[in-house]
């Protein structure tokens, strides 16, 4: 019965301090918020660490949450992402690892005795990607990670659904053109070159 | 041949590129799952453990009520029917009984 429970009666419940509503809050969006800071870190230690935050001060913050018409979700993604901005920046200033480049796929977390070997069109897709600026790598991850629609993601990024169809539109393109000036035979679109 | 206006072909290719990229980043994008440990520590932690399984009552007021009227009904019914099973047996056995004495009677009288 409660998991049939809306986010903002579950929301309205946790408010008032109902441990277990928020509890199913927490069932529902874990996952998402979990590999949506995985894809922005890289690694399944931060992502957890991040995570944890995320709902820790979530549930901090729940008294005093305001509806402004944001779903439960684009809320979260939004600390989320603060948090993952901070950790750029800290790390940034640490310079301890090269962000990013400790991606590892899917699979590969899971059972690390049979580390899945990095092809070579993923890492030229993952170093594609990192170029991209900050805004246009979440857009990426929200759609193809999280599986959010436009109207969602323009939710959790505070733009409307035509600004992040276009966005996206133009980030396919730089993305595209990239590979081409990059390598115009790189096997990777098998685009023919000659055009553009 | 059919001739093609160059910016159309390069329409139609910048489109097909478009899509062969999209499905690359849709192959590459890969939900992972986080560890089963780590999310049930994490929500120990945050709500402490479960208070209710899937198939305690529900918290909703109205749903509660139904739930218990349905209850009692079931039961009632459940006790009814079995009385009338019983008051019906009684009643074959005491029809039967009647029958038996009836026929015995009648027999003495035809033997009489």
């Amino acid at each position: 019965m409660d998991l049939e429970l809306s986010d903002a009666d579950a929301l309205a419940r946790a408010a008032q301090g109902d441990s277990e509503a928020f509890g199913i809050l927490y069932d529902r969006y874990v996952g998402r918020i979990y590999n949506y800071i995985y894809y922005r870190t890289g690694n399944q230690h931060d992502a957890e660490d991040l995570t944890s935050r995320v709902f820790t001060r979530a549930m901090k913050h729940v008294p005093t949450y305001e509806d402004r018409g944001l779903p439960f979700s684009a809320w979260l993604y939004r600390i989320a992402h603060n948090l993952v901005a901070n950790w750029h920046r800290d790390n940034s200033r640490r310079q301890i690892v090269e962000l990013d480049d400790s991606i590892q796929l899917p699979g590969s977390q899971l059972q690390p005795e049979s580390l899945v070997v990095r092809t070579e069109q993923e890492e030229f897709l993952l170093n594609l990607v990192k170029k991209l600026p900050e805004d246009r790598q979440q857009l990426l991850i929200l759609k193809f990670v999280d599986h959010l629609s436009n109207a969602e993601i323009g939710e959790v990024m505070g733009k409307t659904e035509g600004a992040i169809k276009s966005l996206y539109h133009r980030t396919l393109i730089t993305l595209r053109d990239e590979v081409k000036s990059m390598n115009l035979n790189h096997p990777f679109l098998e685009m023919d070159g000659s055009e553009g | 041949m059919k001739f093609e206006w160059p910016w159309k072909r390069q329409k139609i290719t910048l489109e097909t590129d478009l899509k062969l990229l999209e499905s690359k980043l849709e192959a590459f994008f890969q939900p992972v799952t986080p560890r089963v440990e780590f999310v049930k520590n994490l929500r120990l932690e945050l709500v402490g453990k479960p208070k209710r399984s899937r198939f305690s009552l529900p918290e909703v007021k109205w749903q509660r009520a139904a739930l218990l009227a349905g209850g009692i009904v079931s039961f009632f019914g459940l006790v009814f029917g079995g009385l009338r099973i019983v008051v019906a047996v009684i009643a074959l056995l005491q029809g039967n009984r009647k029958r038996i004495v009836k026929d015995s009677m009648a027999k003495e009288a035809i033997a009489v």
